[in-house]
């Protein structure tokens, strides 16, 4: 077996390189899917605040369950991940309402946790060290008067009180110091201050106050919502993908348990606002949230990594048709000693199959070596070294295929009839026939190409459809290119025309041309079609982002009341900073209760310029329309979606105010950008004189560029102003925030799958020429003999080789496109779906044109440099070698 | 006796090639003994190949009947064919190279050929005992691109040797030799045929081996055309009572000539009706 492959150690290198290929691409797949899944988490959990990825237990309510829980009996709850989490910090909570001889009582929370003093800053006092003793916020000092040393009191549970006939205890605490707060991730992103003073649910609010321990035991009476409390900190470069969903079966499970646990003391389940015994935490729902991004990836991946994979497999079956017709004469040394065909087919495989497999490992070292730089630049979040389980499964698959397309390639040869074998040296077949193989590739691929084109081919099957239609195409080309050619050839020949007449005539005759053919269309199909993919998938991501902030940048004015002051301050500073409304506008926000309408207040120009219209935008004149409105109703409105009820005619839209007016729609766009489905936009001015902004409403600003330097000029003399900024948000940040999915980074994949489809297109077109050059030149010497001169010669190989090359990628980049246009409609391109549809599944058309230029530059350069290689090997003495 | 006896009956095979039938052979009856040592002469494209291949099972006629030794070959099935190549039929090759497989030495060739039969459960000599028979044992580890078109021709024969076949078939043996190494492979395998009895069937062009050889057959035309035997060229009445002329006669008689048959004195003499003659 060694002394054989040996022997033949190009061609077997050759083979072991195309191995190695295709096992790349079976490995590479899950390989980079598991990348994906890891970065995904990643992003997943350094995007969620640390409320929602960190866990939060809370036992039962005190006051209900008639005990008080221990902190710790909270600890040691989760079964197998506890270890994913920091050490946890105990704690205990209650809710206050705290009597300011007011006349609403100031309600807020009040805390301990366990090393709480170290994570805040304490201004003035000392950290509570007895039962009562409590921390302020600065904020709350001041805006109640407090100072250290002052008493407060609030009642205590009522609800034993209220069986035994009684008023509530009142308990008394001393304020022993006042802190600022610090350190939020400690905090879990619990709020411990900007309440103070603000009113919620008709009753004014206090800070988070910190106490001891012991307040939570005797002889303190049980307060209202009093909950033993443990906060776990993820570990988050501890959770990977599988440590998620181990995560989020514990939780779940825990969560079950706590609920069945405290049913009969507390009802409803826990939330952040008003937590009952149970678990505060969204790793559940991020763990769903990345599954998604999976089940996603599930589509894409192997989209384009098994045609690739099948191209891969086409063009090493081109080279072991090469390799096992190169061994027709060992077949026939065994047959004619007695093996049969079972011998020579052992013959072979014994020696080819080695050459095979010798490329697996190399293949899956590749594969290992290209997600590499995935992992370390293409994904964000580090995701870490892997062997995934399904990377086995699918170099196991690969190698079935390697054997598989290796054995048929061995019986064609090995049960060959031994006549056959001794007087056929080629597989060279005129004319339109048909092989039996060809024709089953036709019929199978054209009756998948139907079926999909006819909606009966779904799910895993319909993923194939692109591959089935270029190897249709390609196949019914490779047999109606050389009749045609020939014909043409013929013409050409006639009139005198002996370069292009010979060179198609030679392109007729040669299996070559309709193996190139074919191969060309399946690789510029697939490039066509990985490219489409990215084009689109970048287009979609763009236009979303767009959609979702509405301008290059938006900041959010943090308000909560005050908004017609805030809007007025506003107004000035836009005026004095960019007077003609050209580079930022303000936007007010009125949306209804239900979230599902709402309003945008513009100046109907600065907004016409500066938000992200695309090409939905209204027209000039329904924006002039919009700001010439009166003080009186029906406000002129530009009207998406279904903005509010209509009847007879007449359109809703909410004031500034949230109370609904009567509006006339002077045009309907298709999308507003930076809202929902359902807007209305009236002018500013308008809208201002016919209500008061008030709570209802929010202002963000609206900037035309993404100037930092600009941005932060308004946004520091707004805050001179009294006016601060909530939250900025960017074009690009929405983009990227976008673009770090796993539909995104499939799609990505689409580059390396074109580069791949051209250079396996290369690869396959040098096995041919290398397998077939010698009776071409051979061909070509027999025409120089025939007279033709040396240049005409010379030219018809590279003639011979451009022909079904530059039929085959025009072909193979029609159905590229096609292929794109029936399969992106099912192809993930954003991991959530927006809440307005702004998908644009158009051909790129342009990209289409450049990757088609691009691959008839490749191969038309790789089928010259063939073509001239062959035409140097014509030398007479080949004559002498023939015969 | 390990001869094997060769048998044809209306042997006809016809080749389909770009849409035309050929005729390749028309009507052969040939009978050869076990352990004789005969050449099948005749000009390119007469046939003589198809015949061999024909006998050695290759493929099947497409009509009439070849026995070899009590083996119908022409009806076998292909497991009996394939069992009869392995051991007892042996088919060289124009051309050394094609009998052996390039990568491995010699010993190597025959001791793969030998494979099959050995399994079947054949006592065989070792390959190396096979070679020195053949008179080369040096280059039993020698690889094939290092020997002399000689020594390979020896090897391929001692391929086809190594199972102790019945029938040696030998398509041109001696071509592209050198006359020292034609000899050589004439001597060894006279020797084997004198040696172990083997029936050996040899197709060759080259008039030297025909004189090397006790009998020969041309074969012309598809049909047998002649016989030799010690030197003496014979013609061979057919089966159906067909008798071929000898190529030269041939030129005096041209197709349509019409002649008589006059035994004279215990021999026949063959009388044409020329025309001129006829009208005078």
């Amino acid at each position: 077996m060694l002394s054989a492959l040996r022997y033949r150690a190009g061609q077997v290198v050759v083979i072991a390189l195309l191995s190695a290929l295709v096992t790349t691409c079976a490995a590479f797949a899950p390989l980079y899917d598991r990348a994906m899944q890891q970065a995904a988490v990643a992003v997943a959990l350094e995007d969620a605040p640390s409320a929602l990825r960190d866990l939060q237990i809370y036992g039962p309510d005190a006051e209900w369950s008639l005990r008080r829980t221990e902190p710790g009996e909270l600890v040691g709850l989760l079964p197998s991940t506890e270890h994913l989490f920091q050490k946890p910090v105990l704690g205990s909570t209650a809710t206050t309402r705290l009597d300011l001889d007011r006349v609403a009582p100031v309600e807020g929370e009040l805390w301990w946790r366990a090393g709480q003093c170290d994570h805040v800053d304490i201004a003035v006092g000392s950290c509570p060290a007895a039962s009562r003793q409590i921390m302020v916020t600065e904020a709350e000092a001041e805006e109640y008067g407090f100072t250290v040393g002052t008493v407060v009191k609030a009642k205590a549970a009522s609800l034993l009180a209220t069986v035994d006939n009684a008023e509530p205890e009142i308990v008394h605490y001393e304020i022993v110091g006042i802190y600022r707060a610090a350190d939020p991730d400690w905090w879990q992103g619990l709020q411990l201050d900007g309440r103070a003073g603000v009113a919620a649910s008709d009753l004014p609010r206090h800070d988070a106050w910190l106490t001891d321990q012991s307040t939570f035991s005797t002889p303190t009476p049980v307060l209202p919502r009093e909950h033993a409390w443990v906060g776990y900190r993820l570990r988050t470069d501890e959770v990977g993908v599988d440590e998620l969903a181990a995560l989020k079966t514990d939780l779940v499970q825990l969560s079950a348990t706590l609920e069945e646990d405290s049913s009969g003391t507390v009802g409803g389940s826990p939330d952040a606002g008003d937590p009952s015994s149970g678990i505060v935490s969204s790793l559940p729902a991020l763990a769903d949230r990345v599954d998604a991004q999976i089940q996603q990836s599930r589509t894409t991946v192997p989209l384009l990594l098994c045609q690739l994979g099948l191209l891969g497999v086409i063009v090493l079956w081109l080279m072991l048709l090469a390799a096992t017709d190169q061994r027709r004469s060992e077949v026939v040394v065994a047959r004619l000693r007695g093996r049969g065909t079972a011998g020579a087919r052992t013959l072979l495989m014994r020696e080819l199959l080695p050459a095979v497999l010798l490329g697996v490992v190399p293949g899956v070292v590749i594969a290992l070596l290209g997600a590499w730089p995935a992992r370390a630049l293409v994904l964000p979040g580090d995701p870490p070294f892997e062997l995934p389980r399904s990377l086995v499964a699918a170099v196991l698959i690969a190698v079935a295929m390697l054997v598989l397309v290796t054995y048929v390639a061995v019986v064609r040869v090995a049960r060959e009839p031994l006549g056959t074998l001794l007087h056929r040296t080629g597989g060279r077949r005129p004319g339109w026939r048909l092989g039996v193989g060809d024709a089953i590739a036709i019929a199978v691929s054209g009756a998948g190409v139907v079926a999909f084109a006819t909606g009966s081919l779904t799910g895993a099957l319909a993923l194939a459809a692109p591959a089935l239609l270029s190897v249709f195409v390609g196949l019914v080309l490779a047999h109606l290119l050389p009749p045609v050619a020939a014909r043409l050839g013929g013409t050409l020949l006639h009139q005198g025309r002996l370069r292009a007449g010979v060179s198609l005539l030679d392109a007729s005759r040669s299996i070559m041309t309709r193996r190139t053919v074919a191969l060309a269309t399946v690789a510029g199909s697939l490039a066509v079609f990985s490219v489409c993919g990215l084009v689109v998938g970048d287009r979609n991501r763009e236009l979303a982002a767009e959609q979702a902030i509405g301008a290059p940048v938006v900041v959010q004015v943090q308000s909560a009341s005050l908004t017609d002051s805030r809007l007025q301050v506003v107004e000035t500073v836009l005026a004095d900073l960019d007077p003609d409304g050209k580079r930022v506008t303000p936007v007010v926000r009125t949306a209804s209760s239900s979230g599902q309408i709402s309003t945008l207040a513009v100046d109907p120009e600065a907004f016409s310029r500066i938000a992200l219209f695309a090409d939905g935008a209204p027209s000039q004149k329904a924006w002039s329309a919009l700001s010439a409105g009166s003080s009186r109703e029906p406000v002129p409105t530009i009207t998406a979606g279904t903005p509010a009820e209509e009847g007879a005619g007449e359109v809703t839209v909410l004031g500034v105010d949230g109370v609904h007016q009567k509006a006339t729609r002077v045009a309907v766009a298709d999308r507003i950008p930076g809202d929902g489905p359902n807007v209305t936009v009236v002018d500013l001015s308008t809208a201002t004189e016919l209500a008061t902004p008030d709570y209802e409403s929010s202002i963000a600003l609206w900037f035309a560029t993404e100037d930092p330097a600009f941005v932060d000029t308004v946004v520091d003399t707004l805050a001179s102003e009294g006016v601060f900024a909530a939250d900025t948000r960017t074009l690009t940040g929405v983009r990227h925030s976008l673009d770090a999915s796993i539909p995104s980074w499939s799609l990505w994949l689409g580059v390396v799958v074109g580069f791949a489809a051209v250079l396996l297109a290369v690869v396959a077109l040098t096995v041919l020429t290398v397998t077939g050059w010698r009776v071409l030149a051979l061909d070509l010497t027999a025409l120089r003999l025939a007279g033709v001169d040396q240049r005409t010669v010379a030219g018809i190989p590279t003639y011979a080789r451009l022909l079904p090359v530059l039929v085959g990628v025009l072909a193979g980049a029609g159905c590229g496109a096609i292929c794109a246009a029936l399969t992106l409609p099912d192809v993930p391109l954003l991991a959530v779906p927006p809440d307005v549809d702004v998908t644009d599944l158009s051909i790129p058309w342009a990209a289409v044109a450049m990757t088609t230029i691009g691959c008839l530059i490749v191969l038309g350069a790789a089928a010259a440099l063939l073509g001239h290689a062959v035409a140097a090997m014509v030398r007479f003495d080949r004559l002498r070698e023939a015969a | 006796m390990n001869g094997m006896s060769i048998r044809t009956h209306g042997l006809v095979h016809i080749y389909h090639a770009e849409g035309h039938d050929v005729a390749a052979l028309s009507g052969v009856d040939l009978d050869v003994r076990a352990g004789e040592l005969m050449g099948l002469l005749g000009p390119s494209g007469a046939g003589k190949s198809t015949l061999m291949s024909l006998l050695a099972g290759l493929f099947r006629p497409s009509a009439g009947k070849i026995f070899v030794g009590e083996h119908e070959v022409s009806a076998a099935s292909t497991k009996e064919l394939d069992r009869l190549q392995a051991t007892r039929v042996s088919l060289i090759l124009q051309g050394a190279a094609r009998n052996l497989l390039p990568y491995a030495t010699p010993a190597a060739n025959v001791r793969f050929a030998q494979h099959t039969a050995r399994r079947a459960g054949l006592d065989l000599p070792p390959p190396e005992a096979v070679l020195d028979e053949l008179g080369i044992p040096a280059v039993a580890d020698r690889p094939l691109d290092r020997l002399t078109p000689g020594e390979l021709q020896l090897v391929a024969m001692a391929v086809a040797l190594g199972t102790r076949p019945g029938l040696v078939l030998a398509d041109e043996p001696t071509s592209q030799l050198d006359h020292g190494a034609r000899d050589l492979v004439l001597e060894r395998l006279a020797e084997i045929n004198r040696t172990h009895g083997t029936t050996v069937v040899l197709v060759t062009h080259d008039p030297h081996v025909a004189a090397f050889l006790p009998r020969t057959v041309t074969i012309r035309d598809g049909r047998i055309g002649g016989e030799g035997r010690s030197g003496e060229e014979y013609a061979v009445v057919t089966a159906d009572g067909f008798l071929p002329l000898p190529g030269h006669v041939r030129d005096d008689l041209p197709p349509g000539t019409l002649v008589r048959f006059h035994p004279v004195d215990g021999h026949y003499e063959l009388v044409p009706e020329r025309e001129g003659a006829e009208d005078e």
